[in-house]
């Protein structure tokens, strides 16, 4: 009876450990698979926003116009209401000494929140007056939910 | 005692196979976080290299070759004292690009980009710049050279208004089917001059055009099989050509250089063309 007590106790051991084996595959399962459906899709969703939005921008020629009433008008107007965003705008002049920081501008639609999840896209342009490069320009749009 | 060895066994087998299953999760999970990354990666480098082109585009059609498309009809219109312009702008593009890009390593084909060279699809017809020359080149094929009708070369200049001689001319009957259509005109400082002709597209010919002392300051030349050139003074100002091409087909499109922005993000490379029209 002592030797069948024994086995009963390996067994129930074996059964736990299996038990718990199963538990943790279980839990590291569940825990990979939130984490892959955790995945970008959202972030990429928004930088592909941010990326459009200056490409347009600078298709109709806003974004090389300097004028920046218009330009936030264009975005607000063009993104999603839910979007805030802040467009900021450096504007660089050349020389035989290299590129010299000329000014910037910027312009936002809601509060920046750091924790929140923002994505960034950055476009360089030229701004063109009387056929001579007058600046040359990096529009970096940041836009998050919220 | 057997069976206790064979339950041990069964078990570090079985932990052994949950371990392995838990192990190809991760590494699938892990793959798939991959993928994600490598769709930015490829997004970042077309966001670059479309930036880039449409940079070119706009400093070319603002500064070098404007073209545009009217039913069979192209339009080259360009300010050739505007040219040294758009090199120094260019290269101050590629160098900016190159600094401060997202993708830091784009680079651009400066000798396509800065002569101007356009090809035009699908007829294969290139206009070519160097210094004081602007050629119109099309291949020796019914598709290419074949589908030229004509010229019309408008030039608009700030000098005084020189006469026409040509130096060599071969002309052809309208319904002949080596006809080629050519009409010049000038508006000078103190007025225009213009003349049409039939060419035959079989030989050169060559129009001159003189000032009051009967120095040459351009020439226009049609040459077999349809080219045209013509030579200016590299120097001069205020000198804005305009060539119609007129075709028997619709063009595609107009390409400056080809596939002259290359984008290197590493695992990802991009090149991109920069279409004009």
């Amino acid at each position: 009876m002592a030797e069948r007590g024994a086995k009963g106790i390996v067994f129930a051991a074996d059964s736990l450990a299996a038990v718990a084996m199963l538990a943790f595959f279980i839990t590291g399962l569940a825990f990979l698979s939130a984490k892959t459906h955790e995945d970008s899709g959202a972030q990429l969703l928004l930088k592909k926003q941010a990326d459009d939005m200056l490409a347009a921008l600078e298709r109709t020629g806003e974004l090389p116009s300097m004028n920046l009433t218009a330009l936030n008008l264009s975005i607000a107007a063009t993104l999603p209401d839910e979007d805030s965003y802040e467009i900021a705008l450096d504007y660089y002049n050349y020389s035989s000494g290299g590129f010299a920081f000329s000014h910037a501008a910027s312009a936002a639609r809601g509060n920046a929140n750091r924790s929140k999840s923002v994505a960034a896209s950055q476009r360089e342009f030229v701004v063109m007056a009387n056929g001579t490069v007058m600046h040359y320009g990096i529009a970096t749009l940041r836009v998050w939910v919220g | 005692m057997k069976r206790g060895i064979f339950t041990s066994i069964t078990v570090v087998l079985l932990a052994a196979v949950l371990l392995y299953l838990v192990s190809s999760i991760a590494l699938f999970a892990n793959s798939m976080d991959e993928v994600n990354s490598a769709l930015v990666r490829t997004e970042a480098a077309g966001a670059q290299a479309d930036s880039a082109a449409s940079a070119i585009r706009r400093l070319e059609t603002s500064a070098a070759v404007g073209v545009s498309f009217g039913g069979n009809n192209v339009t080259f219109g360009q300010n050739l004292s505007n040219l040294a312009k758009y090199r120094q702008g260019l290269a101050g593009l590629a160098d900016f690009l190159a600094a401060y890009g997202a993708v830091q390593n784009v680079s651009v084909n400066a000798s396509e980009a800065s002569m101007p060279r356009i090809y035009l699809h699908p007829q294969n017809i290139t206009l070519v710049h160097s210094a004081g020359k602007v050629e119109l080149v099309p291949q020796n094929s019914s598709a290419s050279a074949g589908s030229i009708m004509g010229f019309d070369v408008l030039l608009l200049a700030g000098i005084p208004t020189p006469r026409l001689h040509w130096d060599q001319i071969t002309e052809a009957q309208p319904e002949s089917p080596n006809a080629l259509r050519f009409h010049f005109g000038l508006q000078g400082t103190n007025g225009t001059v213009s003349d049409s002709r039939v060419l035959d597209r079989r030989f050169a010919s060559t129009l001159r055009l003189l000032d009051s002392a009967n120095q040459t300051i351009a020439v226009v030349q049609s040459a077999p099989p349809a080219a045209l050139g013509f030579d200016y003074p590299p120097a001069a100002n205020n000198l804005y050509l305009t060539v119609i091409l007129q075709l028997n087909t619709s063009p595609g499109e107009a390409e400056l250089g080809k596939s002259i922005v290359a984008v290197d993000g590493g695992a990802v490379k991009k090149v991109a063309r920069v279409l004009l029209s």
